[in-house]
């Protein structure tokens, strides 16, 4: 195996892949991996690893009150913090649990597990169950006490503290595999097992297609200012414009970074600056300053991206591979 | 990386898959496998795994109104290849009353599976002693094993050698590709039903040289599936037979269960070699032909209702 070539970091190499990576809100950040570990790391410091769950880890966020909360398919939902040990929240014996989800307004955490999607608050779990697997959950921006959760044809959209209600259900046909908010809360958009997305104008369900990628959308950020969403399943990364009643509608979207024989696997965009990162299939990772077309490459040669997030201050990038490859490199 | 193999384990209730399922889970093979299954009820027996599913079988907003595929796999597979160890193969159990395809399907038209993982076969599990009523009864058990790459004919011991030979007659006039295992308890060395690679045409025909051969006459069984085999000692044009299979496969693939092939295009010194299930469709060119070998075409249908005559029409219509 040749080494990745990398510009401007350091780099570990796990024995597991990279599934995940995150900042806590300390600014401490994780790579979760294949083998159940987290691998804590801190300024300057090598990762430390605590044995989390028995199998891979699925899912990764940053817990509301700080640390890490995680899912594997060991079938339980665990909080981490660094020098204590993990604390289970919810454990099932034989299903996976495959997405975790927080909202730092309402403090509410949430996971899915097969049919059910499970919200936790103060000890007490409330379960919402669809006719589906849920694949996708994730809180409002604004209060972060509505629930959205995917499904095969459409998303759901509960009160996250109340079970006893019909959600309202946001049709569309086909299997939806993630949901993410837009910052201002107007927009729900979905990928697809069909190489699009689908977006819903949440006030009256007005459907928005986004089509056209060569492979499947795996990865989705929006900017800091909510006015675009980035997007991944393509050579070059796609960008939507959500500006407007309407958002992307009638309106073509933009290309942004090189146009390599890679898919960009991974986008992710800064908290502060308007520079988006990209990781692709083949192992590189480049940032790009919108509008000004010419990409840096932070790491080229590797094997295919799986996790990118700039760390909270914008100073770093943290970069995982699908072979253990990982980097902190320096962002731009 | 190589891909994992998977096996889709089919066969109706009683047929002796769970036999099958718990000697793989509790022998000392020195493998590592993971089992998706329905309902289990348990995770994690030794070196193994089990992974626990609901069969979600969803259609793809693809136009092609056949095409379903597993949800739950895509989903299941990708989160198997997160795992730092690696398997040596991946059984699918799929439910009794299950159709296959939508199993199948899914190694064909999901990218992320496709690229971790590969099909090796699809084998039915058949009950010796009942399969002849479970037939009459049943048109998801003639179809699991009109679908079959390799058939396990199981509880052997508990017919007599003339049952067993009209069991297998049967088995025949629905299949007349798989390979037929006799076993009793499922008993049945593992490696010569897992990694076999059987989904592969080219390589089961590496095995068997005269699989294909011997079938010049269509079968029918009484459901109204059988088989028609087609063969051709000229070379075939390449533009007119991928079209007619395509064509083919599109206005009839509801029908028409699998496709496999072995072609001799024109001016192309390897072997086509093609398999369908319903109306997706891949091929390759393969090994080529040696020099002093006897170059030939063959294809066989297995499906509903075949039309033998112009099945035939339209691939004499190919020779180059």
């Amino acid at each position: 195996m040749s080494e990745p070539r990398l510009t401007n970091g350091q780099s570990w190499r796990f024995d597991a892949p990279v599934v995940a990576c995150v900042y806590d809100i300390n600014g401490i950040g994780a790579f979760a991996l294949g083998d159940g570990t987290l691998r804590v790391f801190a300024a300057d410091q090598p990762p430390k690893t605590i044995d989390v769950h028995r199998g891979a880890i699925l899912a990764l966020s940053a817990h509301p009150e700080g640390g890490f909360l995680t899912g594997g398919d060991d079938g339980r939902l665990v909080h981490t913090t660094l020098g204590e040990p993990p604390r289970e929240i919810y454990a099932h014996n034989s299903r996976w649990i495959d997405n975790v989800t927080v909202s730092s307004e309402s403090g509410l955490i949430a996971c899915t597990s097969g049919k059910t999607a499970i919200v936790f608050q103060g000890g007490q779990a409330t379960e919402f169950t669809h006719a589906t697997t849920a694949t996708g959950i994730a809180f409002d921006p604004n209060k972060g006490r509505r629930l959205a959760v995917s499904h095969y044809n459409g998303a759901s959209l509960w009160w996250a503290k109340s079970a006893t209600h019909e959600p309202k259900v946001l049709k569309w046909k086909g299997s939806h595999l993630s949901i993410s908010w837009s910052p201002d809360g107007r927009f729900l958009i979905s990928s697809m097992q069909e190489n699009a997305l689908h977006g819903w104008r949440v006030e009256d369900a007005a459907d928005m297609r986004m089509s056209g990628y060569p492979s499947k959308v795996k990865s989705l950020a929006w900017d800091r200012r909510g006015r675009a969403l980035f997007t991944s399943g393509s050579s070059r990364v796609v960008g939507w414009t959500f500006t407007g009643r309407n958002g992307p509608m009638g309106r073509e979207p933009v290309e942004i970074g090189p146009d390599r024989d890679g898919i960009v696997q991974v986008v992710a965009a800064h908290p502060e600056l308007d520079l988006i990162a990209a990781g692709t299939s083949d192992g590189a990772v480049w940032f790009e300053w919108l509008g000004e077309p010419g990409a840096n490459f932070a790491m080229l040669n590797g094997a295919k991206i799986t996790t990118l997030n700039f760390s909270p201050d914008g100073a770093h990038l943290a970069i995982g591979s699908e072979d253990g490859f990982a980097a902190l490199v320096q962002a731009a | 990386m190589p891909q994992v193999p998977v096996t889709v384990l089919t066969g109706y209730l009683g047929a002796g898959k769970t036999t099958l399922l718990n000697r793989i889970l509790t022998e000392n093979h020195g493998k590592r496998y993971a089992v998706i299954v329905n309902e289990f009820g348990e995770i994690g027996i030794d070196n193994d795994l089990v992974v626990d599913t609901d069969e979600e079988v969803f259609e793809m907003n693809n136009g092609c109104i056949c095409c379903t595929v597993r949800g739950d796999l895509i989903r299941i597979l990708g989160g198997l290849m997160k795992r730092k160890e690696k398997f040596d193969a991946i059984l699918i159990e799929t439910t009794g009353l299950a159709d296959p395809s939508p199993v199948v399907q899914t190694f064909f038209v999901d990218d992320d599976v496709k690229e971790k993982t590969r099909l090796d076969s699809i084998t039915t599990v058949v009950d010796a002693k009942h399969i002849a009523q479970r037939l009459k009864e049943s048109n998801e058990a003639v179809e699991q094993i009109a679908f079959a790459d390799q058939i396990l004919l199981n509880k052997t011991d508990l017919v007599t050698a003339e049952e067993l030979a009209n069991v297998e007659k049967i088995i025949r006039s629905l299949n007349p590709l798989a390979p037929i295992h006799r076993t009793e308890r499922c008993s049945i060395d593992l490696d010569k039903v897992l990694g076999q690679n059987a989904f592969d045409l080219a390589h089961a025909l590496e095995l068997k040289p005269h699989l294909l051969d011997g079938n010049e006459h269509e079968h029918e069984h009484e459901s109204g599936i059988g088989s028609v085999s087609l063969s051709s000692a000229l070379p075939l044009d390449g533009d007119k037979v991928t079209e007619w299979l395509r064509n083919l496969l599109t206005e009839r693939g509801q029908n028409i269960l699998r496709t496999k092939g072995i072609l001799d295009v024109k001016n192309r010194d390897e072997r086509l070699v093609f398999q369908a299930v319903h109306m997706v469709m891949e091929g390759d060119y393969q090994s080529a032909w040696k020099p002093d070998e006897k170059r030939y075409s063959r294809i066989v249908f297995i499906g509903r209702d075949l039309d033998e005559a112009e099945l035939q029409r339209g691939f004499s219509a190919c020779v180059a």
